[in-house]
């Protein structure tokens, strides 16, 4: 295990997935439509 | 010794005719009630999905307002080198997750949009893994094993 920690500590601490919540159904279905957002120079 | 008997057929070509009709009329039953088996477990399959589809529609549950995404490693790999390396008061995780809620609240298009939160997922089946060896290895009492894991 500490061998892991100790490689891939990075990747361990790297999110792949990512759930957004939201308060108002519009918010939700504006999300849904769009569909892409930017972060920086990326795209996701 | 080999006994071979050859016995004439006693039958008649009409008992012949209603042997093949019955069986003919078997084989007919056979496949009604194989046709009729299969329809009824596939209407209740579906029925089934049907209830499910609209249980789910009346339940109001968290997942209604929440969206799922599939992040690129390189997104908070680039983020991360943007922060400052002295700043130790907030968890990069943290602004990472401060930053992405600013960035989909100012993309979207709608005049009200909060966010409640935002989860992140994390690709660490094999630390997982490693736990659960981990903890057979405690279970069965092997503090050897358990140093080297």
């Amino acid at each position: 295990m500490k061998d892991i920690k100790d490689k891939h500590l990075d990747e361990l601490n790297t999110p792949n997935y990512m759930w957004v919540t939201f308060k108002n159904d519009s918010a939700v279905l504006a999300a849904r439509e769009q569909k892409t957002f930017h972060f920086d120079q990326h795209t996701f | 010794m080999l006994l071979f008997a050859q016995v004439a057929c006693t039958q008649t070509v009409d008992t012949l005719v209603e042997k093949n009709q019955w069986a003919l009329v078997n084989a007919c039953i056979g496949l009604f009630m194989m046709v009729a088996f299969t329809s009824t477990v596939r209407k209740m399959l579906h029925e089934d999905k049907l209830n499910d589809r609209l249980l789910d529609l009346k339940l109001v549950t968290v997942d209604d307002y929440t969206t799922q995404t599939q992040l690129d490693p390189k997104i908070y790999a680039d983020f991360k080198k943007t922060l400052p390396h002295d700043d130790s008061t907030v968890a990069p995780i943290m602004a990472f997750k401060t930053k992405m809620i600013e960035m989909i609240t100012s993309q979207l298009h709608t005049d009200k949009s909060e966010i409640v939160d935002i989860h992140f997922g994390f690709n660490n089946s094999r630390m997982l893994n490693k736990l659960e060896q981990r903890a057979e290895a405690l279970k069965s009492a092997d503090f050897q094993k358990v140093v080297c894991i």
